[in-house]
């Protein structure tokens, strides 16, 4: 053959950050490169840290690349976490109605008819089932149950996915652990200036003068201190808060086995439960008077009307338009802020570690690996931001003046044609790097109440009976599997009880 | 109100495979549906490998696969393989499979290139793919279900007569409930104020109306096309091939799993293995060779006398800018052509059925379902389009002209990234839609001598010695498997897919 392929170049990987972010990027490297890449990181001395929310939630990833992600319990138990089936939206397609969005599939087709559709023509006929009553994850939200989906098919468990709920400061501990213990160094003093001939960066120096040169640089900074001077998408004109009060309040015993997202009359608060304690975000818009409201809301999460906030915190939503330019890659907080609806800010982290590992530079110019990594990064970016903004959009909050203008906000063009082919035909319109199945678009505007104009027409073709009879096995299969599943506290009681025992055996050892 | 009418136009491979398709899968009582075509003009039947989706597409017909198989005169198929394209002299395979085993999440085909530098690999990555093994030493199994079993990381597909399977495919549709209707279009009648199509007109005057029409009707594309006026998108900038010849000959020697392409002077031929014969086809660009050369190119290659005159084809690659429009569907060659070098024309019938029985429209237009249907399948013939290029571009031949143009012509940015990815890192651009997956792309690109300058650093953290390991244990697991595995044609007659033990 003609070119044979040499050996890689990246031997040394600068990582500008702090908190979960720069640890979880750096844990992640050291697993895939080993000993013989050096990985310092940097802590860029910049103001409040990435992880404004305290907690946040990662989505399930075929993450073969990610080993800190593999096992599993460890992770969960080491962040304080718990686990979710999807997130309840309260008050968002009316001020007094909840929906609920699952991970995972909802029902099951009928041949090439898709169950939505089902649906649909059974509600023409005067039934009103709901999406959610079909969803196993949904039913075990409601149940407090928990357990592990399983890939074989047959199994109605095959139709369910999860995310972990954690705690940020927690897990940026154990992940710093690993990462030190795999080698990665922690420079002596924060961030001071970086050497750069155009998007190329030589070397980045610390205050107190140390030079660290790299072949690839991270930049996880809150101010994007590399990687700033590239243009940034702003997204504020479909995600509308600017700013978040940031809280922990007790936790109701036992922990839901989900998030919940809650609308208040300028923005919404988002309660994630942990082991210990329930972690609180309220996002508003400042200058609609959102802090009264986001106040209030935060007070009645805590159920307490004296409660105070930890943090005040401002939020830019939006992307980097090239998060990889140079020998110089923006991730987290430098790449991109996304209003946590139901994908969060830590979940695109760990998808864009898995694509950086993929796409690693073995070569300190590597023009068409960073055109890649950045057309799927934006591609994925661009279809959770279309999803948070068709919540906006969809909302039924009549009289709030937040509200009813975020309903007349013009859609991006792919949300917009995403929109048509609903209202059209009830069809889910999927680009590339979606980050979540077809079964959270179908909830959020079926919920929300966008009701399409024609469902399939072969659905016309089966008599209803047949049609309730196909709603009824399958919620049959799902409550009978759902007595199976152990409580969501016992689960996580029962992986906490083996964490004490596997901790207890290595601590024997090491006596 | 009658139930929804469909006609769909012209029978053949599209016309036959859309009938069962629909027929199988609207209720019982939704749609009436009439195929019309006439006994006078011949089909095209150009698609006689295919790729192993189509097992899917039988499966949810509820083919019996050894029935199906002994009536259409299968032969399994493992691969395609090509000679003379990146090199005169080279020979690759494109497998229907996975080459090696990842380790820790990197592809197997980045240790195999550390490991090939310190010559602990063999020089070929095809050595490496348990169907190329297979294929080589003409046996044949079916992949295993348990994903654990060696035998499981591997797919196949058939090679089959097209009027056989079109004829079989009718008998299926009639069965339940599709009428025929023998006869010749003379005329399309629109109307006027929406412009959809009305109603065909056959020889002799009778009208046919329908709510929905599928365009089967070939490379005529009598109703897109004519009727409708749908420009057609040239891609002979890219793929200068632009004429066929199609001949059959008694097959001689073991019967082959796999496809071959061999690249010729301004072109390549075909050999497509049946059980009762083989298929040659040579496909060529009339701006750099004469009908008669490519004759003599054509019957030069054959293993035994031609049984018949070579038939001519003549196409432009390419696709109708829409190929649904009013309340038209165009299925196959009246939506678009691509040359058969992947064996992608049953397949793109295929996906053009699925999208449509998921948007099937409703009496009332519908722009919306009009709008994906030709968002997806635009996309799916660009992918299938790019990777044909890039046999034709990814050469080092110089021996011809038209190798000259191939080499040197440019290409779509979507390949032209593809290419630039590969060479800098050794990976596949990844997009949603496009039915060759990485491990096609890695067949091809290596196969053909394009060769990334680095693998993945995430392949330096494992060591020679268990790189070594993972080598020597393939190679002993895949000779021992493949060992095992009975020869083609017994295995043919072992499931009962002999042509001889078809029922009548």
């Amino acid at each position: 053959m003609s070119a044979p392929a040499t050996a890689p170049a990246a031997r040394r990987i600068v990582i500008l950050g702090d908190g979960v972010a720069a640890w979880m990027t750096a844990a992640a490297l050291a697993d895939a490169l080993g000993p013989s890449c050096r990985i310092f990181v940097v802590d860029p001395g910049s103001g409040p840290p990435a992880d404004f929310a305290g907690a946040d939630t990662l989505l399930p990833l075929a993450a073969a690349r990610l080993p800190f992600r593999r096992d599993e319990d460890r992770l969960l138990s080491s962040a304080r976490g718990t686990f979710g089936w999807g997130v309840a939206f309260a008050g968002w397609a009316a001020p007094d109605r909840a929906w609920f969005l699952p991970f995972g599939s909802i029902g099951a087709n009928l041949g090439p008819l898709p169950f939505h559709h089902i649906v649909l023509r059974l509600r023409s006929e005067g039934r009103t089932p709901r999406l959610a009553d079909y969803s196993l994850p949904a039913l075990a939200a409601q149940a407090g149950r928990f357990a592990r989906p399983v890939t074989d098919a047959r199994s109605v468990l095959s139709t369910c996915a999860y995310a972990l709920h954690l705690d940020l400061a927690s897990l940026a501990a154990a992940l710093r652990a690993r990462a030190e213990g795999a080698g990665v160094e922690q420079a002596p003093a924060p961030f001071g200036s970086a050497e750069r001939t155009g998007a190329v960066v030589a070397a980045v120096r610390t205050a107190d003068g140390t030079r660290l040169t790299a072949d690839l640089f991270l930049d996880l900074s809150a101010g994007a201190r590399l990687a700033g001077d590239g243009e940034w998408e702003d997204w504020s004109a479909w995600l509308p808060c600017d700013r978040a009060l940031v809280a922990r309040v007790p936790r109701p015993a036992p922990p839901p086995p989900y998030g919940l997202a809650e609308a208040h009359a300028a923005g919404w608060t988002r309660q994630l439960p942990l082991a210990d304690a329930t972690a609180v975000v309220s996002c508003y818009r400042a200058d609609a008077g959102g802090e009264a409201a986001a106040l209030a809301s935060l007070r009645r999460a805590a159920g307490s009307a004296s409660f105070e906030p930890d943090a005040d915190v401002p939020l830019a939503f939006g992307r980097r338009r090239e998060a990889w330019r140079g020998n110089c890659v923006a991730l987290g907080p430098a790449a991109t802020l996304v209003d946590p609806l139901v994908v969060s800010n830590l979940h695109l982290l760990q998808t864009a570690l898995a694509r950086l590992l993929e796409l690693l530079p073995a070569e300190a110019q590597s023009p068409a690996t960073a055109r890649e990594y950045n057309r799927r990064t934006a591609a994925e970016l661009d279809n959770v931001r279309d999803h948070a903004a068709a919540l906006y959009l969809t909302n039924g909050r009549r009289g709030e003046p937040f509200w009813d203008e975020c309903r007349t906000r013009k859609p991006p063009a792919s949300l917009d044609y995403r929109m048509r082919l609903f209202t059209g035909r009830g069809k889910v319109v999927l680009y590339d790097e979606e980050p979540l199945e077809e079964a959270a678009w179908t909830s959020l505007f079926d919920e929300q109440g966008i009701r399409p104009a024609r469902w399939h027409p072969m659905v016309d073709g089966l008599p209803a009976v047949e049609l309730d009879a196909h709603l009824a096995r399958v919620r049959a299969i799902m409550i009978e599997e759902l007595k199976r599943m152990p409580f969501h506290a016992d689960y996580l009681a029962r992986l906490g009880a083996a964490g004490e025992q596997r901790a207890g055996a290595s601590r024997e050892v090491t006596r | 109100m009658s139930a929804f009418s469909v006609l769909i136009v012209g029978g053949g491979t599209a016309g036959w495979m859309t009938a069962a398709a629909l027929s199988r899968l609207l209720p019982p009582g939704t749609a009436d549906i009439t195929l019309v075509e006439s006994e006078a003009i011949g089909t095209v039947g150009v698609g006689e490998a295919t790729v192993p989706h189509i097992r899917f597409f039988n499966a949810k017909l509820g083919l019996d696969e050894a029935d199906f198989m002994a009536r259409t005169r299968a032969t399994f198929k493992f691969g395609i393989e090509f000679h003379h394209w990146g090199r005169l002299g080279d020979r690759y395979l494109h497998p229907f499979g996975a080459f090696g085993e990842d380790i820790a999440g990197v592809p197997f085909h980045h240790y195999w290139l550390r490991a090939r530098r310190t010559g602990i690999a063999r020089d070929e990555l095809q050595d490496y793919s348990l169907p190329v093994l297979a294929a080589r030493a003409n046996r044949f199994s079916r992949p295993s279900p348990d994903p654990e079993h060696p035998l499981s990381r591997f797919s196949y597909a058939f090679q089959f007569d097209a009027g056989l399977y079109a004829a079989f495919l009718r008998r299926f549709a009639e069965a339940r409930g599709v009428t025929r209707r023998e006869g010749r279009i003379v005329d399309v009648t629109r109307d006027a104020e929406s412009g959809r199509v009305a109603s065909v007109t056959l020889e002799g005057g009778e009208r046919l109306a329908a709510d929905l029409f599928v365009d089967c009707s070939g490379f005529r594309s009598l109703l897109l096309g004519q009727a409708l006026g749908e420009p057609y998108e040239s891609w002979s900038a890219w793929l200068p091939c632009d004429r066929a010849l199609a001949v059959p000959c008694a097959g001689v020697g073991p019967l082959t799993p796999y496809t071959r392409a061999i690249a010729k002077d301004a072109g390549w031929t075909w050999r497509i293995p049946l059980q009762h014969r083989v298929g040659n086809g040579h496909v060529y660009s009339s701006a750099f060779t004469s009908d008669e050369a490519a004759l003599d190119t054509l019957l030069g290659h054959l293993e035994s006398p031609p049984l018949g005159e070579p038939r001519p084809l003549r196409f432009t690659p390419g696709k109708r800018r829409r190929q649904w429009s009013h309340n038209v569907v165009a299925i196959g060659l009246s939506a678009g052509f691509l040359e058969p070098l992947e064996s992608t024309s049953i397949h793109l019938i295929q996906l053009a059925i699925g999208y449509l029985v998921e948007l099937f429209p409703h009496r009332a237009p519908d722009p919306t379902s009009e709008a994906e249907f030709n968002r997806i399948m635009a996309l799916e013939y660009e992918r299938v389009r790019d990777f044909i290029i890039l046999h034709y571009h990814a050469t080092e031949r110089d021996d011809t002209e038209f190798w000259n143009y191939c080499r040197t012509m440019s290409v779509p940015d979507t390949l032209a990234h593809r290419l630039e990815l590969f060479r800098e890192r050794g990976v596949i651009a990844r997009y949603r839609e496009g039915m060759f997956l990485d491990p096609s792309w890695y067949a091809v690109l290596f196969g053909q001598n394009v060769v990334p300058r680095r693998w993945d650093p995430g392949a330096d953290v494992v060591s020679d010695a268990e790189i070594a390991a993972l080598l020597e244990r393939l190679t002993a697991e895949y000779a021992r498997t493949v060992a095992a595995m009975p020869t083609h044609e017994a295995f043919l007659k072992q499931i009962g897919a002999h042509h001889e033990m078809a029922a009548a």
